[in-house]
């Protein structure tokens, strides 16, 4: 019973064997299945189309198109969508394209739009459904598309071939033409129709190109027409921006309506248009708005505006010429109004007493005006510097001179400087000035004759700021140009210690009526004295030789030579109305006291006794005797001193003041000595030019003219004229430095 | 060939004898005597060329040496023959710019006084006329001298040779001349002077 256990035959039958034969015919297909299936699908696609619901599940329609597939009627189930698809396609749009489009042009923009998102909501349907065709047959067959781009390409077709698609277009930028006119239009309608042209691949070919077209246009009219209404600007800017817009308006208006056309566009991508519009949209924009009228927009509005310091407005400006690369433009204009400006300032008629503080506030707005509105562009800067050093030296030596008179009043007590200004500041922008011209020798010059004032008469605010322009000015030159204004200070220092120390040593008994104080000046640093010959009241001449003993003790081998034009003294006088103090120069002071022994005095009397040239004694009885303060009484009156005149002490003389200073300097003697300083420096120059062209022959040994004037002035820092040069050249001839070439008379060479 | 014993005989004869610092010398009375034999006008070029010829060290002054080694040079042996070679000398002048301005620029040596470097204006308007005749730069340079003597008082010898220079690069208006070009400085003056006096050169 256990034996097998492979089943076998039950027990007690015979056994029967299991055959399998094939069918005796194949199952055919039921003869109507195909179209009876195709016809259900087709069903279905028009339910789906006219949003019913399908007589079959759609489990069953996808078993339907699979069988289908599978027996190999896929094309079929594909042509007959396409079909469908297109025929749907044709119905629906025709019917919108119908409707002229004078009747409400938006509807059909709104109306294709409905049909677009019904359709895309449909064919995403229908590709569910036809997956498995999708899957299948159209992923594997060549040159047939998936069945969503099938279904976009029927609409595409179709739009393409009625023309329904350049109608879409021209709708949609009226739209847009309505709304840049201020009207407000259905927004996203117009951002389904782009989304629509996108999908569909249109986009870039037919939607863009119009509508960049379209921008052109219509900003090209908008700016021809409102460029050609602009009126000039008026300098009350207090008018508002919005106020200008509306009318013919002037440029400043017209920059603020660009920036708001820009943002108005810029906004108009984001709502409705692909973001890859935007670059060529802006630029369109501003090379219509902008780059096509910048010479109208800059010329005598950019002066009026840079004048009236209107900072927003120039920054518009600047922004908008940044993206249209019309900055050289900008740059012209920048440099030909600071340079107008500039040289008018130079040419006014009252140049002495504003040219400086003029020139400061004007560069101060300029640097105001480019840090916040051309965000310090280099070559603005640079352009800004160009400008400067033009106009500045077209007037060859008051520059130099008005900026060191201009510091020099900044440093004397009681300038205008308070106590909490930004020293610093100040003085920088002045040395900002001070780069810009050409000669610095002069200004030196200048400088220096009136530190030595200062320095001589009292007169310095504070050492400290005198220390701090020195190193300001060494750091723009360098430190040989300081050298004598420095030892100048040094020289100071040292007089003030060793007047003490003179003060100290002298014994009570001689120095009770008078008070001494010397000043050394080492010859080299101070300008050049006239020496003066005077014969000094005794006690006085007494403390000064008591002084130059001390110094030749302390300084063997050096020699003082004593400058009365520069000495000051303080004499206290008796009047009627009773005891002042007069401030005076040593020439007035010893004149003074030859009347505390007599009250009348002729003067040649006065002449022997002090020993005074003509000039300088008619010069000092003037100041004494016919001037604002008069101490002393000439017969006969006048203003002009006569060598036959007498003079009488005025006990009469009456001031307010307890003390008074009676200027010795007449105006036309501070002409005069610039006239000298110009002429000296001048001088200066000629025997530079002369170093320098001699240096320059022994380098190159043989040089044509128009080079040698070439290398001279890239040496020199000062200009010099051909005439000049020329001049130069034949003192050269005369010394044997150079000669003339035989046979080509404009060739130079040099003589070892 | 002339012998050295003639050209002494013939020097002798100009001679001038008085001296006394031992210079074996022709001055200027000799000179003229020898102008006269020779025929020619102290007024004119002829003396200036001979001088030159025979190497003359100053005005009027010739030495042995440069008399013996210039008459070599001309080939010379008396007085017509010396004649000749001035004549003809100066008709060279005409044809031989080069040989003209070796002349031109040794006249100014010879106006110079020996200790300075200049010669003095009044001499050039002097002499300037003569040694060249119808040039009509120099005859209006003259005429600027004339008319500046209290503020140019001297010639300086750069300026004497750029004149010759001038003389043939300057245009009849005055056009082609510009300041900045390298002439001496006092062209320029000259040359604006000489545009403003225009209408008497139109004479």
């Amino acid at each position: 019973m256990w034996a097998s256990k492979r089943p076998g035959p039950p027990a007690g039958g015979p056994q029967k064997k299991l055959v399998i034969k094939g069918l005796k015919a194949l199952p055919t297909l039921p003869l109507s299945y195909k179209t009876d299936t195709l016809e259900r699908l087709r069903s279905a696609v028009h339910a789906i189309q006219q949003n019913q619901p399908t007589t079959q599940g759609l489990e069953e329609l996808y078993r339907d198109c699979e069988g289908l597939c599978l027996h190999k009627f896929a094309s079929d189930v594909y042509e007959m969508l396409q079909t469908e698809l297109e025929k749907y396609t044709r119905q629906q749009l025709l019917q919108i394209d119908r409707s002229p489009d004078t009747h409400a042009p938006a509807a059909i923009l709104d109306q294709t739009r409905k049909f677009w998102d019904d359709y895309t909501q449909q064919l995403t349907m229908v590709r569910c459904v036809f997956l498995y065709l999708d899957r299948t047959y159209a992923l594997q067959t060549t040159n047939v598309a998936s069945l969503w781009a099938m279904g976009l390409s029927v609409v595409r077709q179709h739009l393409v071939e009625t023309n329904m698609r350049s109608r879409l277009v021209r709708l949609f930028i009226n739209e847009v033409t309505s709304e840049r006119n201020g009207q407000l239009i259905d927004r996203p309608s117009l951002a389904s129709i782009a989304r629509m042209f996108i999908d569909l691949g249109l986009y870039a070919q037919s939607l863009q190109p119009s509508f960049i077209d379209a921008t052109r246009d219509y900003y090209r009219s908008e700016s021809l027409r409102m460029i050609n209404y602009l009126v000039p600007i008026k300098q009350s800017a207090g008018v508002s921006a919005e106020a200008r817009s509306s009318g013919p308006t002037d440029v400043p208006g017209y920059l603020n309506h660009v920036q708001r056309r820009l943002d108005e566009e810029t906004q108009r991508v984001a709502q409705y248009l692909k973001p890859s519009t935007k670059s060529t949209l802006l630029a369109t924009v501003l090379a219509e708005l902008v780059e096509k009228h910048t010479e109208k927009l800059l010329g005598p509005n950019f002066d009026a505006m840079v004048d009236a310091d209107m900072v927003s407005d120039l920054t518009n400006l600047y922004s908008l010429l940044l993206p249209v690369n019309k900055l050289d433009l900008l740059q012209q204009n920048w440099i030909s109004y600071i340079k107008k400006t500039g040289l008018r300032m130079m040419q006014a008629s009252d140049l002495e007493a504003t040219l400086i503080s003029g020139l400061l506030a004007f560069k101060r707005k300029l640097d105001n005006i480019l840090s916040i509105a051309f965000q310090n562009n280099a070559r603005l800067i640079g352009a800004l510097r160009e400008a400067f050093e033009m106009f500045i030296n077209t007037r060859r030596s008051k520059p130099a001179q008005l900026i060191a008179r201009h510091i020099d009043q900044c440093m004397r007590m009681g300038s205008k400087l308070a106590a909490d200004d930004d020293i610093d500041d100040i003085f920088d922008r002045i040395i900002m000035l001070f780069r810009f011209i050409q000669g610095k020798d002069l200004f030196e010059a200048y400088y220096r004759r009136d530190l030595a004032k200062r320095l001589l008469y009292n007169k310095t605010l504070s050492t400290d700021t005198e220390r701090l322009v020195l190193q300001k000015l060494k750091a723009e030159c360098g430190a040989g140009y300081t050298n004598r204004l420095e030892g100048m200070l040094h020289d100071m220092e040292l007089s003030l210690e060793l007047s003490s120390e003179f003060a100290q040593k002298q014994p009570e008994s001689a120095m009770n009526d008078i008070g001494f104080q010397g000043s050394v000046l080492t010859m080299a640093f101070w300008p050049t004295y006239e020496p003066m010959e005077l014969v000094l009241p005794r006690q006085a001449e007494e403390a000064q030789n008591a002084f130059t003993e001390l110094y030749a003790e302390k300084h063997k081998g050096r020699n003082l030579q004593w400058q009365h034009n520069l000495g000051t003294c303080l004499i206290n006088v008796e009047f009627n109305e009773g005891s002042k103090e007069l401030q005076l120069s040593h020439l007035q002071g010893t004149v003074m006291l030859m009347f505390a022994e007599q009250n009348e005095l002729t003067y040649s009397q006065i002449q022997q006794s002090t020993g005074l040239e003509n000039n300088e004694l008619q010069r000092t009885l003037q100041s004494l005797a016919c001037g604002k303060f008069r101490v002393l009484t000439k017969e006969p009156k006048g203003r002009d001193v006569d060598t036959s005149d007498t003079f009488h002490f005025n006990a009469k003389f009456k001031c307010p003041q307890a003390r008074v200073k009676i200027s010795q300097i007449a105006t036309k003697e501070i002409e005069k000595e610039s006239k000298e300083l110009e002429a000296h420096i001048h001088l200066d120059r000629m025997y530079r030019v002369d170093a320098a062209l001699v240096r320059i022959m022994k380098a190159r040994k043989t040089l044509e003219h128009s080079d040698l004037v070439t290398e001279l002035l890239k040496q020199l820092d000062f200009n010099v004229s051909t005439t000049e040069i020329k001049e130069r050249v034949d003192t050269l001839f005369e010394r044997d430095y150079v000669r003339r070439d035989d046979s080509n008379p404009s060739t130079y060479h040099y003589i070892a | 060939m002339a012998k050295g014993g003639d050209l002494q005989a013939w020097f002798i004869e100009y001679q001038d004898l008085d001296r006394t610092d031992g210079r074996v010398v022709i001055m200027p009375e000799g000179f003229e005597k020898l102008c006269d034999a020779l025929e020619f006008n102290l007024e004119e070029i002829e003396p200036m060329v001979l001088l030159w010829k025979l190497n003359g060290v100053e005005l009027a002054t010739i030495e042995f040496e440069g008399w013996e080694s210039g008459m070599r040079a001309m080939n010379v042996k008396d007085i017509k023959g010396l004649k000749a070679a001035i004549l003809s000398t100066v008709q060279e002048f005409e044809n031989d710019p080069v040989l003209f301005k070796t002349f031109y620029r040794k006249v100014f040596d010879y106006l110079r006084p020996e200790q300075q470097r200049s010669v003095s204006a009044e001499d050039a308007v002097a002499v300037l006329p003569v040694v060249t005749g119808n040039s009509w730069v120099f005859e209006k340079f003259v005429k600027y001298l004339q008319a500046n003597s209290d503020s140019i008082k001297v010639i300086s010898r750069d300026q004497w040779q750029s004149l010759l220079e001038l003389s043939k690069a300057l245009s009849p208006d005055l056009s082609n001349y510009s300041n900045e070009d390298a002439w001496p400085a006092m062209f320029d003056g000259f040359v604006d002077w000489a545009k403003n006096t225009k209408p008497e050169a139109a004479k």
